[in-house]
């Protein structure tokens, strides 16, 4: 029986320790991120690159852009909007909830590849789900990329079929 | 059976908040090119991220993506539409480097289908430079080039015969 006991308890502190390092090895990947510079990114952040000898079809839609300023916290303090600016090759005048269920990434900052959901937007407004944490760390122009993907990691995007079709915003 | 329940919720709830997709990285330098470009074939922004070093360069086809911001914002988006509609059949891998920097150079048989429908066939090839950080390898340089001779005649001209110096 104690054997057993001391089993268990061997079993939990390895799990402890398991999740412990694997948390640490986060942390430490923030903390090695080099501070990012909003003034290289100024300068070289537009620059047109190559490696376009293939020509495809966009797989998703997407809408890149910068956080310009936040929303109001909740009642705890949290926040979860924020006011984009758009920047970058994909964007578009936003529809309310047009975004609803798509996957945010963080391209630059503090929270460089943070992933969140949206949960609803306006046309100037984008509010995140509280399912993967508030939007703290983030600042006034991070930049950010939604992409046309749920949750589960599944393309929402299928093209238009036919040619008369008019292209989806975004693609 | 309580206790193990408990455990293995513990277990399941460590994981799930220790390990965001972004936490990555990998131990062995070409296992990180290759869940790279698994990443970018999955349309996984975030793993992709996790793969790169902060200090990413990128080098492609005479072009320069300066930091790993740029190349986040502007290309790893075409590089994921490239990835989903093609084909990366290594044909050669050679590793090297020591200590917390490594290389892998990589030559790829890039085959698909390109938007109106004609086929990509051409060898791409890679260089990639890791760096160790916290124990796990990342990319910090990225250099890709083609055979293709159509897209090597367009963003090199000054290579073509007629732009060649007169002889002396």
């Amino acid at each position: 029986m104690k054997a057993k006991r001391l089993g268990v308890q061997a079993s939990a502190g390895f799990v402890l320790t398991l999740g412990c390092s694997i948390a640490s090895s986060q942390v430490l990947f923030l903390s090695d991120a080099v501070p990012f510079d909003r003034g290289t990114l100024a300068r070289s952040g537009f620059i047109q690159v190559g490696h376009d000898n293939i020509v495809v079809d966009p797989t998703v839609r997407r809408y890149t852009g910068m956080v310009a300023a936040f929303g109001s916290p909740n009642a705890q303090g949290k926040m979860y909007s924020f006011v984009p600016s758009p920047v970058g090759p994909h964007n578009f005048p936003l529809s309310p909830d047009e975004l609803r269920g798509w996957r945010l990434t963080m391209l630059s900052g503090k929270r460089f590849g943070q992933v969140f959901t949206v949960s609803t937007n306006t046309e100037s407004e984008i509010r995140v789900t509280a399912d993967k944490g508030s939007l703290e760390g983030l600042d006034v122009r991070d930049v950010f990329i939604i992409e046309s993907v749920d949750a589960d990691g599944v393309s929402m995007f299928r093209p238009a079929d036919g040619a008369s079709a008019a292209p989806s915003p975004g693609v | 059976m309580a206790r193990w329940s408990s455990t293995a919720a513990i277990t399941f709830g460590l994981l799930a908040f220790a390990s965001p997709s972004w936490a990555q990285g990998a131990r062995i330098p070409a296992d990180a090119v290759d869940a790279f470009h698994a990443a970018l074939k999955k349309k996984d922004t975030a793993a992709a991220l996790s793969l790169l070093d902060r200090g990413l360069v990128v080098f492609e086809f005479g072009v320069v993506d300066p930091t790993v911001e740029a190349y986040a914002f502007r290309h790893l988006p075409f590089d994921i539409d490239v990835a989903a509609v093609s084909t990366w059949s290594i044909e050669s891998r050679r590793v090297g480097g020591e200590g917390n920097e490594r290389w892998v150079l990589t030559t790829y048989h890039v085959t698909g289908r390109q938007a109106d429908g004609s086929p990509i066939d051409q060898i791409t090839l890679e260089t990639m430079i890791l760096r160790r950080t916290s124990d796990l390898f990342r990319i910090v340089h990225m250099h890709w080039s083609t055979n293709d001779p159509k897209f090597q005649a367009l963003s090199q001209p000054s290579a073509s015969p007629q732009a060649a110096p007169p002889p002396k």
